[in-house]
């Protein structure tokens, strides 16, 4: 159970990626999946960080689909 | 012949299936750390709309990533544009490139290891009669150095704490 380490798994990040390739060919370095696994977590640390904030502006105690949707727009220029 | 076709299409499907169930998974486990630390809850709809939400952006990512290796005219996708992908973001950008530069160090690190490794390995092996052994010896060791390389990695690995600061950082630009 390596996986509960928190953040992605390089064998996910790398069938993540090489599904959407539109040349076979294209390959991926270790060091380049190590990366964008951290930059997948980030991405959706960042989505729970900012939904949390959203909720606290608001007052709940729950965080809802509602709260997430108010940051996204940002969140997707961000990223 | 469209028989083949559509159990071809419906492989294709559960693969995908598949792999958003594990998105999901690994998403589900982030926003646990992320709840447990901010003491809130999130919604079974939130975690499954940010793991929608990662798996799409990852269509994104991959293109970019094909576009920006063919640009350099290379085939293999490396840190350099993996960095590039992170552009819109400054902090984002700096935590990338930091990161990137751990792993080089690291990398360097660990060859160096396993190089006098295998050099101390070498001279304990050329004590006589074991000589025979040594090539089978030194080629026994490399899965071994090579798990250890990989463990080290998991350690090396961020902890929640340095993540939420970041995720901090970024917020407040």
């Amino acid at each position: 159970m390596e996986a509960t380490g928190g953040g992605f798994r390089k064998e996910l990040v790398s069938k993540l990626l090489q599904m959407h390739f539109t040349d076979s060919k294209t390959k991926v370095s270790g060091d380049a999946l190590r990366l964008m696994a951290e930059l997948l977590t980030i991405f959706v640390v960042e989505a729970a960080i900012r939904s949390v904030r959203q909720a606290q502006a608001e007052d709940l105690a729950l965080v809802d689909v509602d709260q997430l949707e108010k940051v996204l727009p940002q969140l997707l220029l961000d990223f | 012949m469209e028989e083949d076709e559509g159990t071809e299409e419906q492989e294709r499907f559960s693969h995908r299936q598949r792999l958003k169930a594990a998105v999901h998974y690994t998403v589900g486990c982030l926003c646990e750390d992320v709840a447990s630390d901010k003491e809130v809850q999130f919604s079974k709809q939130t975690i499954a709309a940010i793991s929608e939400l990662t798996f799409r952006q990852c269509e994104h990512f991959a293109k970019d990533l094909e576009m920006f290796a063919r640009h350099a005219k290379r085939s293999t996708i490396n840190t350099e544009d993996v960095k590039l992908l992170a552009r819109r973001s400054n902090s984002l950008l700096k935590y990338i490139t930091e990161k990137n530069e751990e792993l080089t160090q690291f990398n360097i690190e660990q060859r160096a290891k396993k190089k006098k490794k295998l050099e101390d390995d070498k001279t304990k092996s050329l004590a006589p009669a074991e000589a025979a052994a040594s090539g089978r010896d030194s080629l026994a060791l490399s899965p071994g150095a090579e798990a250890a390389f990989g463990e080290g990695r998991q350690e090396q690995a961020d902890s929640p704490e340095r993540r939420m600061k970041l995720s901090a950082f970024i917020l407040s630009f």
